[in-house]
């Protein structure tokens, strides 16, 4: 069921007024129900997968946290008869069962994801190279091998199923590093990885933040529920006046790639990309935490004006920001704090390449991984190693910086060069989407050729048709979202509906309305309109 | 090992790892130092460890909210 449809205004509508009607213990339970109806609303077969997703980490972070619990047990039986290394050898056991059973959790949920998500990517590869191998072969066409079926496996990729898949591995990993408590409750586990609002595109919960809002009881807010639904209305805004419309245009750009030429053409069509893709994404997560927040719940937030970064790791830090915290604490400390990057570390004498060289393996496997994550294909994975190189690039060059830095402060501190900053981010950003987009590098060499090679004043004009003239009120769409990220670019800690719930109340009515009926309007919704970029992640 | 003989050292790690002295107290956090990030911050996790001979739990690594707890932590784990 996705945000932008009738059927969801219903079903939350359905669901807010129940869950203050009925008794708050209940809550959670409505929760847990409504969560599951969403989810099951499509297809049954969803709902089966994420119960598997629910009953492995279930049993994995219950496991994990008994042994702990005995650990605790057997030490406070014996205090004092223990010797400080009979102790710590005690613990260290204890430690690798815990361990144990956390890598067999990790691996069966990394199994699901694989089945569902990367098996027909990895049988294409073997296809391809055992096609290869046997084109040595004399032919037998009329013959079916074991690839003609193989190749037929076409699984249905659930959606949601990375996001929730990834929040379930985070809080197996807490539980293994003792940060949070396994929650022993099967329903109340449920509810932390299946809560509607945040199963289909995140943003990817953390346990310890999450979960104890989810259980506890809530009394009706109405200043909460007030901003909940402007943030409500703020997503319809971004979604359907903004990412739809800029979709219904651009698409035809993405399906005939050799009709549109020019550099400046493509330059135009990426970076609308960049405005839909950001509209369409954040959209979903005003959404997303707008239905939380009317709920008494606060998800965490997954962007922060991206667009305004001043470094590609500024970006990351902007922009999905619960993915990039996922990686940062679950995979790239982890490989940095590795034994195998201690001993690189410690085989360099230079300071400098003991830094860089292992830091630089570490990011390389991490934005590998990130790449993968998006989808199952190598223009992904490009996508995430070209972010990568920018990464290295950056810790590599960083004492150059500094040491340019040193000679003229004043001119890097200045506003023209942060300016500059955002500006060369951004352009970064959106020459990526010419390889995220297309997300096979046939697609990212179609641009590249047709940029370098095509007809500019063709490729304008070709254009122009396509956006059609009414097209120029998007632009107005897309200046408002813009100025609401520069408040709050200048206003980190302040809450822009804060400051209009202080204006008077014809003026704030006013402006609700306006933005009713022009969703109503100018908004494109309905069948075709309703999907959003990420579900297929 | 005391709180202030743990401050002299580590006013020495974070002056090899940020390249300038910091005056560091219990409240210093990583949004008062410049260019603490999230990879200096590891590094620096590492430079401490090495200096003290100890291991920070990965809970700590990543939810150290301070100098102070750095502090605390560091004398715990030191016993």
């Amino acid at each position: 069921m996705a945000f932008t449809t009738l059927q969801f205004i219903g079903f939350f509508a359905a669901l807010f007024f129940a869950y203050y009607a009925i008794p708050k213990r209940f809550q959670w339970w409505l929760l847990l129900g409504g969560s599951m109806f969403f989810y099951g609303y499509a297809s049954p077969y969803y709902l089966l997968l994420l119960l598997t997703t629910v009953s492995l980490t279930y049993i994995g972070a219950v496991a994990t946290g008994a042994v702990y619990r005995r650990r605790d047990e057997y030490l406070s039986l014996h205090k004092g008869e223990m010797s400080r290394d009979e102790k710590k050898d005690f613990k260290a056991a204890a430690n690798l069962r815990a361990k144990r059973w956390l890598t067999v959790t990790i691996i069966a949920l990394l199994l699901l994801l694989g089945v569902f998500k990367y098996a027909q990517f990895a049988i294409d590869n073997l296809i391809a190279l055992f096609t290869a191998l046997l084109s040595i072969l004399p032919a037998s066409p009329s013959t079916p091998t074991p690839i003609h079926y193989a190749s037929s496996l076409h699984l249905l990729l659930p959606i949601g199923l990375s996001f929730y898949i990834f929040q379930s591995m985070g809080y197996c990993i807490d539980v293994y590093r003792e940060e949070v408590l396994p929650e022993k409750n099967f329903f109340k586990h449920a509810l932390f990885v299946s809560f509607f609002p945040q199963l289909l595109q995140g943003p990817i919960g953390n346990y310890g933040r999450l979960a104890p809002q989810l259980i506890a009881e809530h009394s009706f807010d109405y200043q909460q529920a007030k901003f909940g639904l402007q943030r409500i209305a703020w997503g319809f805004f971004k979604k359907l006046m903004i990412a739809n419309v800029i979709a219904d245009r651009i698409n035809p750009c993405w399906a005939n790639i050799g009709d549109y030429e020019g550099l400046f053409c493509w330059g135009a069509i990426l970076f609308l990309y960049a405005i839909q893709l950001y509209a369409d994404f954040s959209g979903y997560m005003d959404i997303a935490c707008g239905c939380s927040q009317m709920l008494g719940i606060k998800l965490d937030e997954n962007f922060n004006c991206p667009y305004f970064a001043t470094s590609i790791a500024d970006f990351w830090r902007r922009w999905h920001m619960t993915l990039s915290e996922w990686f940062k604490n679950y995979l790239f400390y982890p490989l940095l704090r590795s034994d195998w990057n201690s001993r690189l570390r410690k085989f360099f004498s230079n300071k400098y390449l003991s830094t860089v060289l292992p830091t630089s393996m570490a990011l390389a496997i991490v934005w590998f991984t990130t790449g993968l994550w998006h989808g199952a294909s190598w223009g992904y994975v490009v996508w995430g190693v070209y972010y990568g190189l920018f990464m290295i690039a950056g810790i590599a060059l960083a004492p150059l910086y500094d040491r340019l830095h040193a000679i003229s402060p004043r001119f890097f501190e200045s506003r023209p060069y942060s300016i500059f900053q955002m500006l060369r981010t951004f352009a970064i950003v959106v020459l990526g989407y010419a390889i995220f987009k297309p997300a096979d590098l046939c697609g990212t060499l179609a641009i590249v050729q047709q940029c370098l090679n095509g007809n500019e004043a063709q490729g304008v004009y070709t254009l122009q048709y396509t956006l059609h003239h009414s097209f120029i009120k998007v632009f107005f769409w897309m200046a408002m979202l813009m100025a609401v990220d520069i408040y709050h670019l200048y206003h980190p800690l302040g809450s822009l509906r804060e400051t209009i719930a202080k204006l008077p109340l014809a003026v704030r009515w006013t402006g609700y309305m306006a933005v009713l009926w022009a969703i109503i309007f100018f908004g494109l919704y309905g069948s075709g309109f309703d999907q959003f970029e990420y579900f297929k992640f | 090992m005391t709180k202030e003989e743990v401050y002299e050292r580590l006013n020495g790690v974070f002056e090899d790892v940020f390249g300038r002295a910091i005056a560091l107290s219990d409240a210093t956090t990583a949004a008062d130092v410049d260019g603490w990030d999230s990879l200096t911050h590891i590094t620096l996790i590492g430079t401490v460890e090495d200096e003290f001979d100890i291991k920070f739990p990965m809970k700590d690594v990543v939810h150290m909210k301070n100098v102070g707890e750095m502090v605390d932590l560091i004398l715990q784990l030191s016993e």
